[in-house]
């Protein structure tokens, strides 16, 4: 199976240079984003900003963490079938250029859609755009909601999308998996070197938007293999992620929310996070606030980790492609058998752009 | 009753009538010249389409086979009649619509809906662009020969 996906991205990856040199055969349209954000952490030695890219800061002002530069090519192959690829470089990954997505697309009729290909693994609301900072109001989405160490997959998913009167209807169901070699999140917080392996991974995704309120549930079950310094730790170990999110849009206010559980039965690990965060739309500018958290349920490992963010912001909207935002976050790390990096203060700065 | 109270009952009821007559008037001509209305170019094959379909090509998703169109353009000429499509149209701020085309692009993949800001621009555009379409108000598009009106939008 990951042969086969290995295989598909190759196929696209020629794919693609085949375009490169034959533009009359095919339509296709280069968009992108980048982030420059500035940042250093008081009141504690490190700041976990980023739990997926382990992006951390420390007490010296520095770009890396939080910075990044996408690029999508979009290329209409025939009327129904197009290949997307969109290449990530980020700071906190010494600026290593990453596939986020490299997927065939069929469009079947006017409301189904088959892909193919490696995705971005749609966990979490702001899963698939969660370098994307423009899309959203904060310098980076509430790190203790989004701790999840696998950010894509290669596999299959199906999409459904119409539009229900006002709403737009958006129904995805993947399956899939991913191989993480010294995984970045696990290999940080063990200080060994973690391989990580989700496999078998079926999922869905249902999703409701209108102009005023968003309504999003997911549910995704499969299995672990991990092995710490070359050891087997777990195989075959079933877990399972579901999670709600609601969003108002009322008048200038905006109401952010997500709701999510962990579980992995075997290991008698429940793990809950959730956000909350409140804007307002005054002008070009969007101030807000927010909570997060990530709490998990004590076990006889002693499992506790349990930490908290409080933040506040301010989004200038300089033009319809550019934001700037400054923002400052408070964590409080109350983990006593598993602390993460301790409590910490944060200020950023930054400026989101697309093209 | 006082003859002159009739009188001035006749005087006052006539000026009502005239005063609700010319708000009447005024209203129809600026629901007519506040209309909004879907426009292609004058030998184009596009007939009249769902709103479900106009709504789905400017979020930028592909248009039905069956709709005979290519892409839409956005008419960004007038501030006043952008924000009024989105409103009637796309039921969205303009603020909304920014976010979720920018949400779907990088979520999807895509690409941004054609953008023209230049009114004389946008009719030679939909000249050469047979297939396409885009808005503007009724009273502007009953005065373009190149351009016909496919449907009432709002």
């Amino acid at each position: 199976m990951v042969l086969l996906f290995r295989r598909v991205n190759l196929a696209a990856l020629c794919g693609l240079l085949l375009l490169q040199t034959t533009p009359l055969y095919a339509d296709s349209v280069l968009s992108g984003y980048a982030s420059v954000v500035a940042g250093r952490a008081s009141n504690g030695d490190e700041y976990l900003a980023d739990y997926p890219k382990a992006a951390v800061y420390d007490e010296d002002w520095s770009f890396s963490p939080d910075s990044s530069v996408g690029v999508q090519l979009k290329t209409d192959l025939d009327n129904d079938l197009m290949f997307v690829i969109q290449a990530v470089s980020n700071g906190a990954s010494d600026y290593d250029v990453e596939l986020d997505w490299a997927y065939l697309s069929y469009q079947l009729n006017a409301e189904f859609s088959i892909q193919a290909g490696r995705k971005r693994l749609p966990l979490y609301y702001y899963s698939d755009f969660f370098d994307v900072g423009y899309a959203y109001h904060w310098i980076r989405v509430p790190a203790d909601n989004y701790t999840w160490q696998i950010s894509n997959y290669n596999g299959v998913n199906l999409q459904y999308q119409s539009y229900l009167n006002e709403w737009d209807i958006l129904v995805n169901l993947y399956a899939g998996r991913e191989d993480s070699r010294n995984n970045d999140l696990l290999s940080l917080l063990s200080d060994a070197t973690v391989d990580e392996t989700w496999k078998n991974m079926v999922g869905l995704v249902v999703e409701f938007s209108g102009n005023w309120m968003d309504f999003r549930t997911t549910y995704m079950q499969g299995q672990i293999d991990r092995s710490v310094d070359g050891v087997v730790i777990a195989e075959d170990v079933k877990q399972v992620f579901s999670g709600v999110s609601i969003n108002f849009n009322l008048n200038r206010f905006v109401f952010l929310s997500e709701f999510n559980r962990y579980e992995r039965d075997a290991s008698d690990i429940v793990i809950d996070t959730s956000m909350v965060s409140l804007g307002y739309y005054w002008g070009r500018f969007t101030p807000h606030i927010s909570h997060s958290l990530l709490k998990q349920k004590h076990n006889a490992a002693g499992g506790d980790e349990y930490h908290t963010t409080d933040s506040v912001g301010v989004r200038w909207d300089y033009n319809d492609s550019t934001a700037f935002k400054i923002q400052y976050d408070r964590t409080e790390d109350r983990g006593i058998t598993v602390p993460v990096l301790g409590d910490a203060e944060m200020l950023s700065l930054g400026v989101d752009f697309v093209f | 009753m006082a003859p002159g109270f009739s009188k001035k009952i006749c005087l006052s009821n006539v000026l009502i009538l005239i005063l609700l007559s010319a708000g009447c008037f005024s209203v129809a001509m600026a629901s007519e010249s506040d209309s909004g209305v879907l426009v292609a170019a004058q030998d184009s094959p596009v007939q009249k389409v769902d709103i479900l379909e106009i709504r789905r090509i400017y979020i930028g998703l592909e248009s039905s086979a069956g709709s005979g169109i290519n892409q839409p353009v956005m008419n960004l000429s007038d501030p006043f009649l952008y924000k009024t499509f989105l409103k009637n149209v796309m039921h969205m701020t303009e603020s909304g619509y920014r976010r979720k085309t920018v949400k779907r692009i990088f979520r999807q993949g895509g690409e941004r809906v054609k953008q023209i800001e230049s009114h004389a621009e946008l009719i030679e555009y939909l000249k050469n662009n047979k297939n396409d379409v885009s808005f503007m108000d009724l009273k502007t598009a009953q005065q373009i020969r190149e351009i016909k009106v496919i449907q009432i939008l709002w």
